[in-house]
């Protein structure tokens, strides 16, 4: 679209480093993210993957500012253009939400507002960023509209949430998300309420307006299939750590991590009958973590050096892993070589 | 059709929702189920499987008793469900289970999982004296639960452990039949396998008559024996499920294949997806189009007056309606 966007001055649009997220609880200190660091390059889609409960969504409410309480940043930064969001107030994280960074959430019906029209709730945006008005402001929601496959924009700003089904209701959250022009969209399980059909459709949208707008894209699914089909580079998270990271291709390639082996084993072939291999047990209550590797209960792979935790290494360039037995693999491989 | 020796069979089951009729709402019907006729054998296992709107809920609760439908008959072993007196309907519902979509939900917050499973059981008077505690240990064994788990209320619980509880209550029951009504919709893919998987095993322990409703073939692939696609009220296509994936003849079937993500790198080109038409289709114009046929790439002006019968294709067992099959 035409809007000129403000020049960024990093090579990396968004640098999360070190990121600690706790809430205090009456039973003790509930820490949903641990040390978490992970940068997006500009255009860059880097999809965000684990089962529930690792984290995932904390990771994007402290990047928004937008963690319920009693959630807080416990140490490290968001550094974004420059900035480090974290030290922001409130109002200048409200500018810089919405305007620079577009957010999608799982259920579009909590985020919509039900007795406003669809064309209105998106014209909202474009008078509080820009203080775009009045018959201009219709003009250009239909303009969005049209530019997201609606062929008839101006009926659906006239419809009310409860009108539309769950996909084309998504499809207006998106347009409210991209209504100004943001570099930085976060997606936090857009489909995950949806049909596959559906799915599919809004996954190849993202992908069309991503490619067509030059948008970076943080992309956090349960699901591991769907990450590999919309993004380039994957991080595994697991019981608030990163445990790889890897482009999509080498994550295929060479999964590294007992935990990504695991991830891709549950899939469900629809092309094969094999059937899938459930992970066994559950993602560990951050209260209630195992000493030293965090997936230690539940990996196959689990020895005796696994009763400390072991740190993030770099395997290869960009390929990241936190495992004992991995990094081992690798280095012996390396010295092969 | 096949035999209607089955141990659940629907013949020509239609429902029409009737709404408003109010003062301020004019009258306004919604046909959820066309015509659906369906014989299960015993101890098989059938996926359901269509997007959402395409009448499957209302299949799963005519199908176990829960919803008289507006024309057509249920049998059960024989016995045609709504021609049963209360009473007699009560006896016959007991053996056919249903498991719902959300799990949390399912489950009344103010009991622990002990005591939702302690009710079911007392209320249709399973409890054998002074066995009701080792009656519940063995339920909660057979789904996975852990006996520590049994004094937790359901917000205490993980999707997947409410899940497991869910299907713990219907087997209390000792069912012949277990429909499960998305059971893995709103859970993440690892507790997906482990549910589906956990369905399987207790049906070839039990014995039990699996209906798995999903919205996505994936889901149903490696469990069922059948598969049933439905879209719009109608059963649009339905066959051994090696026959309907390895050759799926309805073209809505196979959007649903192409529809499923695949593990495979990121490509930037995403022809499978951007391929297909965005979203918003009319509703057919006629009440008995193929309800296919708007998004149909070789839909005619035939599909658009009436849909095809269900017919066989290329095997006996092999059914679908499309007039190019
Ligand atoms: N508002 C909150 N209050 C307390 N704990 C929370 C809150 N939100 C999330 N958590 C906890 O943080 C952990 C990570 O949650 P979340 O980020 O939602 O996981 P994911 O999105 O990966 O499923 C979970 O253990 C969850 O219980
Ligand atoms: N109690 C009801 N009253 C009115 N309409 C209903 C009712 N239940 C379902 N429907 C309608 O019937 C159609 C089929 O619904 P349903 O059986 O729930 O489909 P599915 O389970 O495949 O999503 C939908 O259009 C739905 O809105
Ligand atoms: S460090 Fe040990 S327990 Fe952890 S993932 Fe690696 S092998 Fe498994
Ligand atoms: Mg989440
Ligand atoms: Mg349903």
């Amino acid at each position: 679209m035409g809007f000129g966007r403000p020049e960024l001055k990093s090579t990396h649009l968004l640098e999360i480093k070190a990121l600690t997220v706790e809430f205090p609880m009456d039973q003790g200190v509930l820490r949903a993210v641990d040390e978490v660091s992970l940068s997006l390059a500009r255009g860059e889609s880097l999809g965000l993957v684990g089962e529930s409960g690792c984290g995932k969504s904390v990771m994007a409410q402290s990047i928004l500012g937008l963690l319920p309480p009693p959630g807080r940043v416990r140490a490290g930064e968001i550094l974004f253009d420059g900035m480090d969001l974290v030290k922001l107030s409130p109002p200048e994280l409200r500018k810089v939400r919405g305007r620079r960074i577009g957010i999608v959430f799982q259920e579009p019906m909590r985020s919509l507002n039900p007795v406003l029209r669809c064309g209105e709730q998106v014209a909202e945006v474009l008078r509080a960023h820009r203080g775009v008005r009045g018959g201009e402001a219709r003009a250009q929601v239909c303009a969005i509209f049209e530019q997201m496959g609606f062929h008839d924009g101006g009926d659906l700003y006239d419809a009310y949430p409860h009108q539309l089904s769950g996909g084309m209701r998504q499809r207006v959250m998106i347009a409210v998300a991209l209504a100004c022009d943001p570099c930085v969209l976060l997606a936090d399980e857009p489909t995950t309420a949806l049909d596959v059909t559906i799915q599919a459709q809004i996954i190849s949208l993202l992908a069309r307006l991503k490619r067509a707008r030059n948008l970076s894209v943080l992309f956090i699914s349960h699901n591991l299939a769907l990450v590999s089909e919309a993004c380039e580079r994957v991080a595994v998270m697991y019981a608030g750590r990163i445990v790889e990271v890897a482009p999509v291709a080498g994550l295929f390639d060479k999964p590294w991590h007992p935990y990504t082996r695991a991830l891709i084993a549950c899939l469900p072939g629809v092309d094969d009958a094999t059937r899938p291999t459930p992970i066994p047990g559950e993602v560990p209550h951050p209260l209630a973590l195992p000493g030293g590797c965090r997936f230690r209960d539940r990996c196959p792979e689990a020895r005796a050096a696994c009763g400390k935790e072991p740190p993030l290494v770099e395997g290869e360039a960009g390929h990241w892993v936190r495992c004992w037995v991995a990094q081992e693999a690798v280095g012996r491989n390396h010295d092969a070589e | 059709m096949r035999s209607s020796s089955g141990v659940v069979v629907l013949e020509n089951v239609g429902k029409t929702f009737r709404m408003g009729g109010t003062p301020f709402q004019p009258p306004r019907s919604v046909d959820a189920v066309r015509e659906v006729s369906l014989s299960i054998d015993r101890r098989e296992s059938l996926g359901l499987v269509g997007e959402s709107g395409s009448g499957k809920t209302t299949v799963a609760r005519i199908m176990v008793g829960l919803l008289e439908p507006t024309r057509g008959s249920v049998c059960f072993e024989g016995r045609d469900l709504f021609s049963a007196s209360a009473g007699e309907l009560r006896m016959l519902r007991r053996h056919l289970q249903i498991v719902f979509q959300d799990p949390e939900s399912a489950l009344d917050p103010r009991q622990t999982v002990f005591q939702a499973l302690f009710e079911v059981l007392q209320v249709h008077g399973l409890i054998r004296s002074g066995k009701g505690r080792e009656q519940i240990r063995s339920l909660l064994k057979m789904v996975d639960i852990r006996w520590e788990d049994a004094h937790r209320y359901p917000h205490q619980l993980s999707g997947g452990q409410c899940q497991r509880v869910g299907i713990a209550r219907a087997l209390a029951l000792e069912p012949s039949v277990l429909v499960a009504d998305e059971p893995v919709s709103q859970l993440d893919v690892s507790t997906q396998a482990q549910i589906v998987s956990l369905l399987a095993d207790l049906r070839g322990r039990l014995g039990l008559t699996v209906v798995l409703i999903a919205h996505d073939l994936s889901v149903v692939r490696q469990v069922v024996d059948r598969v049933a696609v439905m879209l719009g009220g109608w059963i649009v296509e339905m066959a051994p499920t090696e026959d309907l994936f390895s050759r799926p003849l309805h073209p809505y079937t196979r959007t649903l294949l192409e529809a499923v993500p695949r593990a495979r790198p990121f490509t930037g080109s995403f022809a499978r997806t951007a391929s297909r038409p965005l979203g918003q289709w009319s509703a057919p114009r006629s009440p008995a189009a193929c309800p296919f046929a708007p998004r149909c790439p070789d839909g005619t002006s035939a599909c658009a007056a009436r849909i095809p019968d269900l017919a066989p294709a290329d095997n006996p067992a092999h059914l679908v309606r499309c007039r190019w099959q």
